[in-house]
């Protein structure tokens, strides 16, 4: 039994490795036209590095949105979660489901008309205009988690904290938010790699080449007749080193079971 | 200090009346018990009490004082809730504590960082620290002080949650079903407890329960509710022994008040006075069931020509045999008279 589960994880392990290792190994390849081999070439890590310059100037870039999406997109979740867990206003349904709206249509639709909204708005090639479009994108979401972890939090400890003194105002921080810190992390790491990895609205909106989030840049290398392959990989290693600096930063906070204990059982 | 006075108390929720027409007066430092069957709108009337809900319309006063839109806080209450309702973010410290904070607590001590630094200074307060200490040995959780709720059992939860009511010195204590999650050995040596803190703290107590066990041990006043209505509002001892009407005789006491239906009327005896004998004669009865309890045996029977089940309260050495037909005689003194049509108690 133990064997057999060693193995499937083992399989899982090599299936969900095995292109970050690949990624790895072309990185570092002089010749991309050879036969592959199956070990980096250490040899050559300086190819690993060289053509990285413009990519370590859009990596701020990146974080600027994908920190701008999660902070914007959890403080408006946390409100909004509690306001629908909570509250009983008329609408309620209505504003629950028409969250959801934005996660219906594919961002391809509604690319041009966000285009000529943000061009009248003044926030094409603009940062912080990235970060409002990804924010509309990832933030019902959050509030869908928020909303779920807030619903399973006992009233009575609200109204406790109400008996005890605690104003309305602060339940939210002080009682609330720290018992749903859990699902706070999840949606954190959500709205983050929607700010990281979007590609199509940093693609149509950014203009300056100064001003693109690596994910674009990291697409610029693409090119019509030639792909360096070896920068191209070594770019991408780049990318995703920080998301999952973030991810295994933030990760050790989703663990459930907090609330156990607050009531009977 | 209160003296807590409803006048025509109302509570509907949508079109759903749960309270109507709740008009009395508890003096200072009485235990009121809250006492009827689940939905009857005890805890609804706790919740008002305690600002937790609205009033839909009447007046609550305390002490005089109209207190019907003031908030909890303000009303100088502690809630000890079914479920007890702890943080479980907090150690047993912070949670006995988190009422001393919120009362020293400003609004910028709120913001984030800010509150956490004010939390930990506040704590080492002396004055905070001593008081929960005190409070905290008073309910035997000095050794528990630095644990989390969740590790700790059932019964020392609820100590907390009362060591949280006891640190703020309320000037009334609302209670509601406090001890419907214990066990039962546990139970009864909470209700010991509790009733031991009423005797030490003597402020006003209000409880809510559907125990009539716990409302006769513990309750100076009882109001016995049914259906939002009040049934009868006194001292144990006369819900005992003069119930206001046929819900309350056969809601107190256990077994129940045997209702007998005797010329047009309903006469309402206590299983205690009933007396059954296998001697000749008189009024006959056949024998039920027996259950023997130790100390007494209680004796389920119906009376000869009707079906109902009544019961007679017997030393614990009687001994019938199902079935066994006996003369059953009825002390009458002392016994009620309830209106056949109403319900209600007849002079």
């Amino acid at each position: 039994m133990r064997v057999l589960r060693v193995a499937a994880v083992l399989v899982l392990v090599v299936v969900t490795a095995f292109p970050l290792y690949w990624m790895i190994t072309t990185a570092t390849r002089k010749d991309v036209f050879a036969v592959p081999s199956w070990w980096p070439d250490l040899g050559n890590l300086g190819g690993l590095v060289a053509g990285l310059g413009p990519m370590l100037g859009w990596l701020p870039n990146s974080a600027f949105v994908a920190f701008g999406t999660t902070l914007l997109s959890l403080m408006m979740a946390v409100l909004a979660a509690y306001a629908l867990s909570r509250f009983r206003f008329k609408g309620r349904g209505v504003f629950g489901f028409a969250l959801f709206a934005t996660q219906m249509l594919p961002e391809a639709l509604i690319v041009v008309p966000l285009y000529a909204i943000f061009l009248a708005l003044g926030l094409l090639n603009q940062l912080s205009g990235l970060v409002l479009a990804n924010t509309a994108f990832g933030m019902p979401v959050a509030v869908w988690i928020l909303k779920s972890a807030m619903d399973r939090i006992p009233v009575e400890i609200e109204e406790s904290a109400r008996v005890d003194g605690c104003p309305r105002y602060a339940i939210l921080p002080q009682i609330v938010l720290p018992l749903v810190m859990p699902s706070v992390a999840a949606a954190a790491v959500i709205t983050f790699f929607e700010g990281w990895n979007e590609y199509l609205f940093a693609s149509t909106f950014m203009v300056d080449k100064e001003k693109w989030p690596a994910s674009k840049g990291l697409a610029s290398y693409v090119g019509e007749f030639v792909t360096p392959l070896g920068t191209v990989m070594s770019a991408a290693l780049i990318f995703t080193l920080p998301a999952i600096i973030f991810f295994l930063l933030v990760q050790r906070r989703i663990v459930s079971g907090l609330t156990s204990g607050a009531v009977k059982g | 200090m209160p003296e807590i006075r409803f006048e025509a108390v109302t509570k509907s929720f949508g079109d759903t009346p749960v309270i109507r027409d709740f008009t009395a007066e508890v003096a200072d430092e009485e235990f009121l018990v809250l006492l009827g069957p689940s939905g009857c709108g005890k805890s609804t009337m706790l919740r008002m009490i305690a600002g937790l809900t609205d009033v839909s319309s009447g007046t609550l006063e305390f002490d005089g004082v109209r207190v019907n839109d003031l908030e909890p806080k303000d009303r100088r209450i502690a809630f000890v809730f079914q479920s007890y309702a702890l943080y479980p973010h907090m150690t047993v410290r912070a949670n006995i504590a988190f009422p001393l904070l919120m009362a020293r607590f400003r609004w910028y001590h709120h913001l984030p960082v800010m509150n956490r630094i004010m939390r930990h200074r506040f704590l080492k307060n002396q004055d905070i620290a001593g008081r929960v200490e005190d409070v905290a040995a008073m309910m035997e959780l000095t050794d528990h002080l630095d644990r989390r709720p969740r590790t700790l059992s059932g019964g020392q939860r609820q100590r907390v949650a009362v060591a949280r009511a006891l640190v703020r010195e309320p000037s009334m204590y609302l209670l509601d079903e406090p001890l419907s999650n214990l066990d039962a050995k546990l139970r009864t040596q909470m209700r010991a407890e509790i009733a031991a803190l009423y005797q030490r703290v003597r402020k006003s107590f209000v409880y809510v329960t559907h125990d009539q066990v716990e409302a006769m041990t513990m309750g100076t006043r009882i109001i016995v509710l049914n259906d939002g209505v009040i049934q009868q509002y006194g001292t144990p001892k006369e819900i005992y022994d003069r119930p206001a009407n046929t819900f309350v005789a056969a809601f107190i006491g256990s077994p129940p008040m045997n209702l007998i239906p005797r010329d047009g009327r309903l006469l309402g005896v206590r299983a205690e006075k009933v007396r059954l004998t296998d001697a000749e004669g008189g009024p006959r009865g056949t024998v039920a069931v027996v259950e023997q309890l130790g100390a007494e045996t209680v004796v389920a029977f119906t009376l000869s020509g009707a079906k109902d089940l009544h019961y007679a309260r017997m030393p614990g050495d009687v001994v019938f045999a199902p079935g066994t037909e006996v003369r059953v005689d009825l002390d009458l003194t002392a016994a009620s008279w309830f209106d056949r049509e109403t319900g209600r108690r007849l002079p």
